[in-house]
């Protein structure tokens, strides 16, 4: 980890930057967070468990967060269903990370809404098979204490990757300040006004080629977001690659440092740029769960 | 977007669900009546190209008697608010749990989970609305039927009573179910 949380927060309360910018939303230990007890990262048996798991310890390391448990399926969640629905209960009061492929997703959301779980976010991670090798990233995020996009777009903008992140807000999180850009380096940030408000942060792409990709009209009510009053510093770790930052990200929100500062029904995250890394082709699902 | 719901009925008011609510509440508990986000994001996958929030219900409710359903379906009735029944949400691929219409309160019947009777003669089986084939099996060989189920794809952790109703099919020679 390059910059860890309390060196962090040293410099910034040395040089005078929280009474100024204000405090991140995980500054403090003791400031009240949904993070659990207890975190199990369920990994069904997929290409990516690895450099998932690798991601998620990174995460936990950098929190000082000792409390998490990993349950590698062996043969898949399909013909161990059963397993995974006694685990569930016996496992009440724990946060569940999960990583599935698209058909084992289908069965973890079964099991999870048949164990009465409290899903907080689900995420769709893909890298595209073309030459583009594009990274695509769907969440829907039902708690505004759990979202994993700003956290995984600032994690992914650190290297040479053409990414989009869309998150979709079950339910519109509050407005907690007046700051409602990507706090990120050379970003442009537009809000769509409609029924739906919806923020789109560009990086090294304008408005209408975001616009294109995220199949929005570009000829909706669109303006411009000025850029954030605070920056919102998130502690990032150098991953090796994409799989790893997600699970860095996911693992982050889960453990309840990322709430939302921005006030809108969803968001999207763009990142272009002419110089790509070579990208692992893979495409998996990620849950956060309060079971 | 200020609503305190994820999405409401097609044609009614907040308060006026705000009122189901609480009558809601008061015939299966709090616990019973799911409103949150978190709690309703389960319901809303449903496997299909369209945007899911097309799909989200107003409200999952759970209920375990038949006289509980009765109340739920009056209250409805009286507030014009739609329902969408489900017993295990199984239907993979057809929506699974999720309502047909945006902001339908689902109808969760999947602790109604008890198996009333099986004739092994006459081969049929009484169920509730959320027993599973996986119990059906469980209860076959515990009492040493010579019984046998035609699953189908969503397997052991679907109910045998929606395929029925559904006319689903089943891979035997005449193609039925049980």
């Amino acid at each position: 980890m390059d910059i860890d949380r309390r060196s962090l927060m040293k410099g910034m309360l040395a040089s005078g930057a929280l009474m100024a910018l204000g405090s991140p939303p995980w500054a403090f230990a003791n400031q009240p967070a949904p993070r659990p007890g207890r975190c199990v990262l369920l990994l069904n048996g997929a290409k990516v468990d690895d450099s998932f798991e690798r991601g998620a310890r990174a995460a936990c390391g950098g929190m000082a967060f000792e409390g998490l448990d990993i349950v590698r399926l062996k043969d898949g969640l399909l013909s161990g269903t059963q397993n995974i629905a006694r685990a569930m209960e016996r496992s009440r009061e724990a946060r569940w990370i999960a990583v599935m492929d698209d058909a084992g997703a289908i069965i973890f959301l079964e099991l999870a809404r048949a164990a009465g779980a409290r899903m907080l976010s689900m995420g769709m991670h893909a890298c595209s098979t073309d030459d583009a090798g594009r990274l695509r990233h769907e969440i829907a995020t039902a708690s505004a204490a759990c979202s994993a996009g700003e956290l995984l777009a600032s994690q992914l903008i650190r290297r040479p990757h053409d990414f989009s992140v869309r998150e979709t807000f079950l339910q519109a999180p509050p407005a907690r300040s007046s700051s409602t850009g990507w706090s990120a380096r050379a970003v442009s940030s537009y809000r769509l006004h409609g029924p739906d408000i919806f923020h789109m942060h560009c990086a090294g792409v304008s408005l209408t080629e975001g616009c294109e990709r995220m199949s929005l009209p570009a000829a909706g009510h669109w303006t411009a977001i000025p850029p954030p009053v605070s920056s919102r510093d998130f502690v990032s770790w150098p991953a090796d690659n994409w799989v790893q930052s997600v699970g860095y990200a996911v693992t982050a929100a889960a453990l309840g440092p990322a709430a939302v500062a921005e006030s809108c029904s969803g968001r999207a995250f763009i990142h272009a740029t002419p110089i790509r890394e070579a990208q692992e082709k893979e495409r998996f699902v990620s849950f956060i769960v309060d079971i | 977007m200020a609503s305190k719901y994820i999405a409401l009925p097609k044609g009614v008011s907040e308060q006026t669900f705000d009122l189901a609510v609480k009558e809601f509440r008061q015939i299966l508990g709090d616990r019973n009546v799911l409103t949150e986000a978190a709690q309703l994001a389960p319901y809303t996958k449903v496997m299909m190209p369209v945007p899911e929030e097309n799909h989200a219900p107003s409200a999952a409710i759970l209920a375990t008697t038949v006289e509980q359903i009765q109340k739920i379906v009056g209250v409805c009735n009286k507030h014009k608010i739609p329902i969408w029944t489900i017993s295990t949400g199984k239907n993979l691929g057809y929506g699974s749990a999720a309502p047909v219409e945006r902001g339908q309160v689902v109808l969760d019947l999947h602790r109604m989970n008890r198996i009333l009777e099986v004739d092994g003669d006459l081969c049929y089986a009484l169920v509730e609305p959320g027993v599973t084939y996986r119990q059906l099996y469980d209860y076959f060989q515990e009492h040493k039927l010579a019984l046998w189920l035609s699953v189908p794809a969503p397997s052991a952790i679907a109910g045998p009573r929606a395929i029925r109703w559904t006319e689903g099919s089943g891979i035997r020679p005449t193609a039925s179910i049980f």
